[in-house]
């Protein structure tokens, strides 16, 4: 019969500390991975790296398997992707509107305009690898210009986005 | 007829499989209470279930720790001697069980059939026969259609008991090692914790690390350093440092 360890409440209050620190130290080591990889994703290229720090929240990087529902039409959720590796196709009204490849970025309409997700992207290569944010507006003050930069970046994603509809319709 | 001997064998199933049934419920009674003790304390404190394998470097914190004792007897909190100690206490359980799983055979044998009634009846008919002396021809013959009945009972039982008992300490060194990854990770964290913060060990880490913070990888990635490749606690620290990458 072996003897149990019973935990008291500082004991516990200790544990809790240790669980706010690892958060800390995870959220830490996500944005030192994404100052990393800063460079290579366009919509954040071109910020401070201190500011961006402040203006990202809800940093993650995600893998997902084929199949997997990565945004679903009519949710209401507020991040923006950035697909790192691998291929995703959307969804409208259950029939594939495009396909997105690495290097893109989507789910910002949602984000900038606080409205319901226009399509539902479903990861169609083996694996993928996605960097998911939202926007902080909490420091518009200081950091200003970083958040002025983050939205041109976007809006010229969702440009681009329309020229490559237009150019589709054209073609049809 | 034929229907009659079906049920009969269905039945012989059912009794089979709740006699192991009991048996097992109180065998492993005592583990599992264990293990849903702390399944409730991880659940109810929100405990973190880390990606990585922490299991595999409890013996390396184990060390660790016991070294800092030494350089620093009061440096461990009352709250990591306590971790420490249910560690090594979930180790023990651990290993006790594992080593179970070689002597399945032994355990049915001594524990099993000692417990379970119809062995226990068969036991005592043989015995109350051999005890008329000397023995007649009907219970020269008796002896030897209840001993095979018991071997053959025992087989079969063994068969179910094999399958039943494997499986029960599969699951229950499966949730051990759950368990242990999850204390693992706080005892690394709490152990770094509290050495940071020790005069006298931080002084041995200074000549380690002289700005930061050491923990379980720069300490690990040191003694690499110094410590004589190719011997098996080299080896044992290269392994640990993939956990911690």
């Amino acid at each position: 019969m072996i003897q149990q360890v019973t935990y008291d409440i500082d004991d516990i209050q200790k544990f809790l500390e240790l669980n706010e620190l690892s958060k800390l130290e995870e959220c830490e080591q996500t944005l030192q991975k994404l100052l990393s990889v800063q460079k290579k994703i366009s919509i954040i290229a071109n910020i401070d790296p201190e500011q961006l720090k402040v203006i990202v929240d809800k940093l993650q990087f995600i893998k997902y398997n084929f199949k997997d529902i990565i945004i679903k039409e009519g949710d209401i959720s507020q991040e923006i992707f950035f697909i790192l590796s691998g291929e995703c196709h959307a969804f409208h009204n259950n029939k594939k509107i495009g396909g997105i490849k690495a290097g893109s970025t989507f789910g910002e309409a949602a984000a900038i305009f606080n409205t319901k997700r226009n399509a539902s992207v479903l990861c169609s290569s083996k694996e993928v690898t996605v960097l998911s944010f939202c926007i902080n507006h909490d420091n518009m003050d200081f950091c200003a210009p970083a958040l002025a930069k983050l939205y041109k970046n976007l809006a010229r994603q969702i440009n681009t986005k329309i020229e490559e509809m237009n150019d589709n319709l054209v073609k049809k | 007829m034929r229907i009659e001997s079906d049920i009969m064998i269905i039945m012989d199933i059912d009794k089979i499989k709740d006699d192991i049934f009991s048996f097992s419920d109180i065998f492993f009674n005592e583990a599992f209470g264990i293990i849903d003790a702390n399944f409730d304390f991880i659940d109810i404190n929100s405990l973190i279930e880390p990606k990585e394998n922490y299991f595999s470097v409890l013996g390396f914190l184990n060390t660790t720790l016991n070294h800092f004792t030494n350089l620093d007897y009061k440096f461990a909190s009352s709250t990591l001697t306590k971790l420490h100690r249910d560690v090594n206490n979930l180790q023990k359980i651990y290993q006790v069980h594992k080593e179970k799983v070689t002597c399945i055979d032994e355990i049915f044998v001594k524990k099993f059939l000692q417990k379970t009634e119809l062995f226990q009846d068969m036991n005592q008919e043989i015995l109350a026969i051999n005890k008329n002396t000397p023995l007649n021809d009907y219970d020269k013959e008796s002896l030897i259609i209840i001993k095979q009945q018991y071997l053959q009972m025992k087989e079969i039982y063994f068969e179910y008991f094999q399958a039943d008992f494997s499986a029960q300490i599969q699951d229950l060194l499966r949730s051990l090692k759950d368990i242990m990854n999850i204390k693992a990770f706080y005892l690394d964290r709490l152990l770094w914790l509290e050495a940071n913060k020790s005069m006298f060990i931080t002084q041995q880490l200074k000549q380690i690390h002289k700005t930061h913070t050491i923990n379980s990888k720069i300490y690990i990635m040191h003694r690499l350093q110094i410590d004589l490749p190719y011997t098996d606690e080299y080896k044992y620290l290269e392994k640990c440092l993939r956990t911690y990458k």
